[in-house]
């Protein structure tokens, strides 16, 4: 198992991104804490200088786990459930383009917020969710083909109203019989969410393609409540080997929070030998 | 009324439910089925209810009203709105429900300074907290009058700005400094703000004035995945001999637009068997 930590390079008061601000700092920062990679949360390729980010990463040893792309809809409104055409073109335009960046990078991508939200009107709901699935067909095409993988993330009832559990997500896959994409679980909104967080684990088995550890509050692990020790178990279980990422909110001061999160979950990590 | 001190008398606590899943129910028939299901009370919400009908079922059933829970929709509501005749509005409000637990015998208002889904300040955190102490001020005026206590409810990020966990709601009723204000603790909420729950709940004490039971998802105890025995054990510990009050909440998601059937008497059922099994074990480990 690896792991890593979500950066950004725009500050984004109250999100929950532990390093925020020029990636020649975060960088560093991420590698100096002990982390093995980032998951880089922008809105859109062009906000990272390619060249730069290749430097960083190669001179600090860190790898880029995942590009999380909710910057793009909470920044432009760019929504794959979207049933104005020329909105849902661009938003699957914007998930190929992270492709296109992921692919040499060897991260994969995320799809989050970018699903949208679904409207209370039934009629504008199956249209919406319609345009989901085309949308969702054509982006798992176009990352297989450039060997991509797409992660989809289960988001907490306040954020969005649509894939709030594990189950929800792997039943979409499996009608739409898209195999490739692999799992996000956030702990901070399976916390909320899944009836027992362990099986949740379990059933996504080996589709998980990335883990959150966050705690209830959105701190970093250690800084709440949520039982990683069970959590780190039931990954062994199924044989998890990708990262344990830490997306928790900057306070309280980190990095102290973030030294003892990484140390905490390097313990409970070698206590089961994943 | 003697109804209320028939079910309420002994040594506690008080089995309790808020009827809001009961969609469609008239009051009277929710009184009646947690009265069956073997309820001591009920939380009223804060709206108008037909109180005849009400009161006609609290005396045959020999139920109580633990707390009038305020529905706070709404700047008009909202004791942190930026507009004077807006908080004015509240204060009204809030004192309508004070005069409604005392018409119903309910020794507590549940209180929240800010409408539900505040979860930004309308200037800033400071001036809202001032504008809650001030309000709370004021309406404990009005409590002490009526011989009826208000609880601070934490409400966690999504659903308010200001008061998320049990600390802060201290902090707010220390600050208001009134006998007649206290705290309550809704597990739900608790689960996702709380650095961990039960200590929670210890800390506040004998302030401690009501508890809200729901699961880490909302469902009734049971559904979720949260560990209910260190919560009993920390209401034991501190001598709570209040309500335990179901609090569980049908989900919102796309499509449901009626209430799933196991929200009405199922899980009502099902809550009542595990909370007095709860409760019971606890003071098991206590003894011991």
């Amino acid at each position: 198992v690896k792991f890593s930590v979500a950066v950004s390079p725009d500050i984004r008061p109250g999100a929950p991104i532990p390093l925020q601000g020029p990636l020649a700092q975060t960088i560093p920062q991420a590698a100096a804490l002990g982390f093995d990679g980032i998951e880089l949360q922008i809105g859109h390729p062009s906000d990272v200088e390619h060249d730069e980010l290749e430097k960083l990463l190669d001179a600090n040893g860190i790898a880029v786990a995942c590009i999380a792309t909710g910057a793009a809809y909470a920044r432009e409104g760019l929504c794959l459930s979207s049933t104005d055409e020329s909105l849902r073109h661009r938003a699957v335009g914007r998930i190929v383009e992270f492709c296109d960046m992921a692919q040499p990078l060897g991260a994969s991508v995320v799809v989050g917020m970018m699903r949208g939200r679904i409207d209370a009107d039934r009629q504008t709901a199956a249209a919406q969710l319609a345009a989901l699935r085309r949308s969702m067909t054509e982006c798992v095409r176009e990352a297989d083909r450039r060997d991509v993988i797409l992660i989809v993330e289960p988001i907490n009832r306040y954020e969005t109203n649509l894939w709030p559990t594990t189950r929800s997500v792997l039943d979409f896959l499996d009608e739409e019989g898209l195999t490739s994409p692999r799992l996000m679980l956030d702990t901070f909104h399976m916390n909320i969410e899944e009836e027992s967080v362990v099986e949740a684990i379990r059933a996504a088995g080996d589709r998980i393609g990335l883990v959150q550890t966050v705690e209830n509050n959105r701190l970093a692990p250690g800084c709440g409540h949520v039982d990683f020790r069970s959590i780190v178990d039931a990954l062994a279980d199924v044989q998890y080997d990708g990262y344990l990422s830490v997306e928790s909110v900057p306070q309280p001061a980190h990095p102290t929070a973030l030294q003892n999160a990484a140390r905490l979950l390097r313990e409970l990590a070698a206590a089961v030998a994943v | 009324m003697s109804s209320r001190n028939r079910r309420s008398a002994g040594t506690g606590p008080v089995f309790s439910f808020y009827p809001i899943p009961f969609r469609g129910y008239p009051i009277a028939k929710s009184i009646e089925l947690l009265a069956d299901l073997g309820y001591d009370g009920l939380e009223l919400p804060g709206e108008a209810l037909a109180t005849r009908d009400a009161k006609d079922a609290l005396s045959r059933t020999g139920m109580c009203v633990t707390a009038v829970c305020t529905r706070a929709y709404g700047e008009d509501r909202d004791l942190t709105a930026p507009e004077p005749a807006h908080r004015a509005a509240a204060l009204e409000y809030y004192r309508g429900l004070i005069r409604m637990a005392q018409e119903f015998e309910s020794p507590i208002v549940i209180v929240s300074p800010t409408s539900v889904r505040k979860t930004v300040p309308n200037s800033d955190v400071a001036t809202a907290w001032k504008m809650a102490v001030d309000g709370i001020g004021a309406l404990a005026a009005s409590a002490e009058a009526g011989g009826v206590k208000l609880a601070i409810e934490p409400w966690n990020r999504y659903e308010t700005f200001l008061i998320n966990r049990v600390e802060d709601a201290l902090r707010l009723a220390d600050e208001v400094g009134s006998a007649s204000v206290g705290v309550m603790g809704d597990l739900f909420h608790m689960n996702i703000e709380e650095t961990d729950v039960a200590t929670a709940l210890r800390s506040a004490g004998d302030r401690l004035l009501n508890v809200h039971f729901a699961d880490s998802n909302r469902r009734a105890p049971g559904e979720g995945h949260l560990e209910l025995a260190p919560v009993f054990d920390a209401l034991v510990s501190i001598g709570y001999r209040r309500a335990l009050s179901v609090e569980y909440m049908p989900p919102r998601h796309v499509f449901e637009t009626t209430v799933p059937s196991e929200y009405y008497e199922p899980y009502a059922e099902q809550t009542i068997r595990v909370l007095r099994a709860g409760w019971a074990s606890a003071n098991e480990r206590n003894a011991a």
